[in-house]
């Protein structure tokens, strides 16, 4: 009397339509100033061994392509496009705007909440005109995109242009998970395992460094199926990858991880997963730099663990990133929390659930 | 297959076969890995991986074929349609094997009582009766009355264990801190009467199992005696969200209140504010106010206050009060009301029924806000369906002072005091019946019998029924019994004991030809019991413990009790439908 019952999958059209959903209550700000870009800061980075000072930008494009007909589960930044038309002039302004702020710093990271190597978001003039400007007051200019984008001719212009001023340029291929069952089904990617590779051996032909984003807990995976998820894609996308970088899902706007985390059914992965992953990915890695920057980290809507050992754990894993001595994330792994046993049930049990087996 | 062998509220006991095993339910389904040695052999098992011991496996995630499954297992696909918001609110629920459904998301759920009460009644109709509901990660002890009043089936232990983890050391009664628990409080094996301040986070996982495998044979138990609402109601005040999800519960409650049986014989408690809102206190307001109808020639309305002893007439104080009646030479003339709570209003005709002739108060003599809402409302509809020539309030005077202005100019109060069975108010009582009396003339004890249980007709049956059984009909009898019949044929009889009127197959013949309370059955001869697999179809009203008439093509073929609601016995497969009384 043993029956096995077959559930038919949800397709890709049921998954866009419940991140849709998710955006019904935001509101496009229709009077921003195209001119101005969105955010700069300025930061650490360790890049080739050494410190640097890095500067990051945020430009204020028409948005992402992927997102304007499906859009993944864990992404909001959408909020910070302009879901219409920014031409070539406007972008070269919010760069020159940018620009005009640089204190030295040797490291540019662009970012667009989209990609930077779409033509239909960031013009070709634009695209030329904003690396070549770029190459001459950095050492590094890091962009983000897509692997579609990645193109030979593509790829080889912006390193030429960088070349020629001394300068080293770099794509950040958000690859999530090197399972395409994990990108298909709980994060809505689009794209699989093997548009990553293409895209990266297409960089490194062209002379371009790669940056590999990692998503430490999308939706609907437990916290056991994520570490074990990582740690493999972490080997898998290795030999593809100068930097490794892990990111634990935090809870953006607007999206649908937050509409499960608001029902209660989601909780952005725990500190202790961040180290596990860190310990048992490094030999894998190589070569490669691993590391996280736990956005949020330790508040409710980013990785944390109970609240008493995040400052702690937090802190060596910053040191951690810098330095690359695996000896910090062993010292936090040692930190003593009574949150331990609990964060080990869950990794027990949560399999036996749907949802999430704890929220705070 | 389901074999239910006990119900109340939306809860059933009974066994899951699975041919190669059977299953008790509720069930608690303990977790692979998570028990200790000496009681590994706990069954039924949840596990990840299939194994001898395992009832239920679950598969990996997304992934919407099983692993092979083995023989008397079932297996628990992990999809996302599993997702409370992937499904746009709407319960899913995903079938496990042919009589379990899995309300996926429910421990999420149960987080939030505003949602979770709505969600588990949707949930309990969408399986409907053939199946059982499991809910993943629900099943501390505390919980598990007033989830399988709802209508949950199955749990698991997955709570105990993360419960543990986090230092809590549960009981029937709560949720506590096993490190502030300086003193033994518990004799199960893993307590052996230690403190549980020094135990480890296995032993504690150890007592929350045993905890909830005693809270699990206390509410089969109660399920079985019908005193499931009494010991939800002691449980939920552990903590003010379960007592929130019983009100909540309570208000979602039609499949509750379609489960819950008509009559029986258990007691009902009225202890808290929530016995108000039990599905069955409930119900009896609603049909008293909705379905029942004084059929009565009587013209004095006589109010009276309820007494401790059920049913009342067989009460001091009421014997007092109808001694009292029947001396003035009033007693043909007077249709008795008794006010009360939580039942609001009980007409002497159905003073025998369930509940009314089985629940007892905690008496202190006055009546809440809510108390007073409900017995006004009551006597509103009542004075609307039927004008009587005289009214008279024999009621202490803080009941008689609720409901003062709502009785007709011209009423006559005969009890001064807060007690109605002092000498000089029954004296008073008296006086002035008899004084009625001489002015209407002495009535008719029949017409009063004939008016019992023709009322309590319209509140079993409804009106259109009730009035068909009664045209042209003699009754005969003293008051708590009754016999109604048409010359030498009768029609039907008043039991004491289930305070409902039970048909003859003329009786039935009657009721049929209105299409109420009939259950429809396959061409065969009836000689014993309907069971449920030959029912072809029921009238929805019908609720265990109904008097029912079975037919087949217009033809009545008998009478009976039903053991099933009119839903259940069409839907199941298995199982006794109707008790049969008379065949043809």
């Amino acid at each position: 009397m043993s029956e096995a019952v077959q559930l038919p999958s949800l397709t890709l059209a049921d998954l866009s339509q419940a991140i849709a959903k998710s955006r019904t209550r935001f509101k496009v700000d229709e009077d921003i100033d195209l001119n101005r870009y969105v955010k700069l800061w300025r930061e650490d980075e360790s890049w080739q061994g050494t410190k640097h000072r890095a500067m990051t930008l945020i430009l204020r494009t028409r948005g992402c392509t992927w997102d304007y007909q499906h859009g993944c589960t864990m992404c909001g930044y959408f909020v910070d496009t302009a879901h219409r038309k920014v031409n070539a002039d406007q972008l070269v302004a919010q760069w020159r705007a940018a620009a005009a702020e640089h204190k030295g710093e040797s490291i540019l990271k662009i970012y667009t909440g989209g990609n930077f190597l779409d033509p239909a978001e960031v013009m070709d003039d634009a695209r030329r005109t904003i690396v070549a400007e770029a190459s001459r007051l950095f050492k590094l200019v890091i962009v983000e995109s897509r692997p579609e984008y990645c193109t030979p001719a593509r790829l080889r212009e912006v390193e030429d242009a960088c070349r020629a001023n001394g300068s080293h340029f770099m794509v950040a291929l958000g690859l999530e998970s090197s399972s395409d069952e994990v990108c298909d089904k709980a994060i809505n990617k689009g794209y699989g395992f093997r548009h990553f590779v293409e895209a990266a051996k297409a960089c490194r032909e062209a002379g371009v460094g790669v940056k590999t984003y990692l998503l430490l807990k999308p939706p609907f995976l437990t916290e056991e199926e994520t570490v074990e998820d990582i740690v493999r894609s972490i080997a898998d996308c290795a030999p593809h990858s100068d930097i490794i970088s892990v990111n634990p899902t935090n809870v953006q706007k607007f999206t649908l991880v937050e509409t499960l985390w608001k029902d209660r059914e989601y909780r952005s992965p725990w500190l202790w997963s961040v180290l596990e992953v860190l310990r048992r990915g490094k030999p894998a890695a190589a070569s490669a730099v691993l590391k996280s920057d736990p956005v949020g980290g330790g508040s409710k809507r980013g990785a944390h663990n109970c609240g008493r050992c995040d400052e702690e754990v937090l802190g060596h894993i910053e040191s951690y990133n810098t330095t690359q001595d695996i000896a910090f994330v062993e010292a936090a792994g040692a930190v003593e929390c009574s949150c331990k046993p609990l964060y080990r049930a869950v990794r027990r049990l949560e399999g036996f659930m749907t949802g999430s087996a704890w929220v705070d | 297959m389901l074999n239910v062998q006990g119900r109340d509220a939306a809860a059933r006991s009974g066994l899951l076969d699975l041919g190669e095993r059977k299953v008790e339910f509720p069930a608690m389904l303990w977790v692979d890995g998570e028990m200790a040695p000496s009681e590994s052999h706990w069954e039924p098992v949840l596990a990840a991986r299939p194994n001898p011991a395992a009832l239920v496996v679950t598969t990996a995630r997304f992934s919407d074929a099983g692993p092979t499954a083995v023989a008397g297992q079932l297996v628990l696909p992990r999809t996302l349609e599993a997702v409370p918001a992937m499904s746009e609110g709407r319960v899913r629920l995903a079938p496990l094997g042919s009589s379990v459904s899995v309300f996926h998301g429910a421990a999420a759920l149960f987080r939030n009582p505003r949602r979770f009460a709505p969600a588990v009644a949707a949930a309990r109709t969408e399986a409907a009766y053939s199946r059982l509901l499991y809910a993943p990660g629900l099943g501390e002890p505390s919980q598990l009355a007033v989830l399988a009043y709802a209508g949950i089936d199955v749990f698991d232990a997955v709570p105990l264990s993360l419960a543990a983890a986090e230092g809590r050391y549960l009981t029937s009664h709560g949720s506590f801190a096993a490190a502030t628990l300086e003193r033994p409080e518990c004799v199960c094996p893993a307590c052996g009467g230690e403190a549980p301040n020094s135990f480890t986070e296995a032993e504690v996982r150890r007592h929350n199992q045993y905890a909830a495998l005693q809270e699990l044979g206390a509410v089969r138990n109660a399920i079985r005696n019908g005193q499931l609402r009494e010991l939800v109601e002691a449980r939920v005040r552990s903590h003010p969200e379960l007592t929130a999800l019983l009100r909540r519960i309570d208000a979602h409650g039609p499949q509750v209140e379609e489960r819950s049986p008509i009559v029986r014989r258990s007691r009902v408690f009225a202890n808290t504010k929530e016995s108000l809102r039990r599905a069955d206190v409930a119900r009896f307001r609603e049909r008293v106010r909705d379905r029942y109808q004084p059929r009565t020639q009587a013209p004095i309305l006589l109010l009276l206050p309820c007494s401790h002893r059920k049913p009342y007439s067989r009460s001091r104080t009421h014997r007092a009060i109808l001694d009292t009646v029947w001396e003035s030479g009033a007693g043909g003339l007077v249709h008795d009301v008794i006010v009360t709570s939580p039942l609001g209003l009980v007409p002497r005709e159905l003073e025998l029924t369930y509940p009314a002739a089985h629940y007892d108060v905690p008496v202190t003599g006055d009546w809440d806000a809510d108390e007073g809402a409900m017995i006004r409302e009551l006597l509103s509809s009542l004075l609307k369906k039927r004008a009587y020539g005289r009214v008279v309030s024999h009621l202490p005077q803080h009941t008689y002072r609720l409901v003062a202005d709502l009785l007709p100019a011209g009423h006559v109060v005969t009890c001064e005091g807060p007690d109605a069975t002092k000498p000089h108010e029954l004296t008073r009582l008296g006086a002035v019946l008899r004084s009625f009396a001489k002015d209407l003339g002495r009535g008719s004890m029949r017409d009063v019998l004939r008016g019992r249980l023709h009322g309590l007709a319209t509140y079993q049956f409804g009106a259109e029924a009730a009035d068909k059984l009664f045209e042209g009909v003699q009754v005969q009898g003293k008051w708590p019994t009754g016999k109604v019949h048409i010359g030498i044929d009768q029609l039907a009889m008043l039991p004491t004991d289930r305070g409902f009127l039970s048909l003859t197959i003329d009786g039935g013949e009657r009721i049929a030809r209105t299409g109420k309370y009939c259950v429809e059955i396959e061409d065969f001869p009836v000689t014993g019991s309907i069971f449920a697999v030959g029912v072809k179809g029921a009238d929805p009203d019908i609720r265990v413990g109904d008097e029912v008439v079975v037919t087949h093509g217009g033809d009545v073929r008998a009478v009976g009790v039903a053991a099933m609601t009119g839903p259940e016995m069409v839907e199941m497969r298995r199982g006794e439908a109707v008790k049969v009384r008379h065949h043809v």
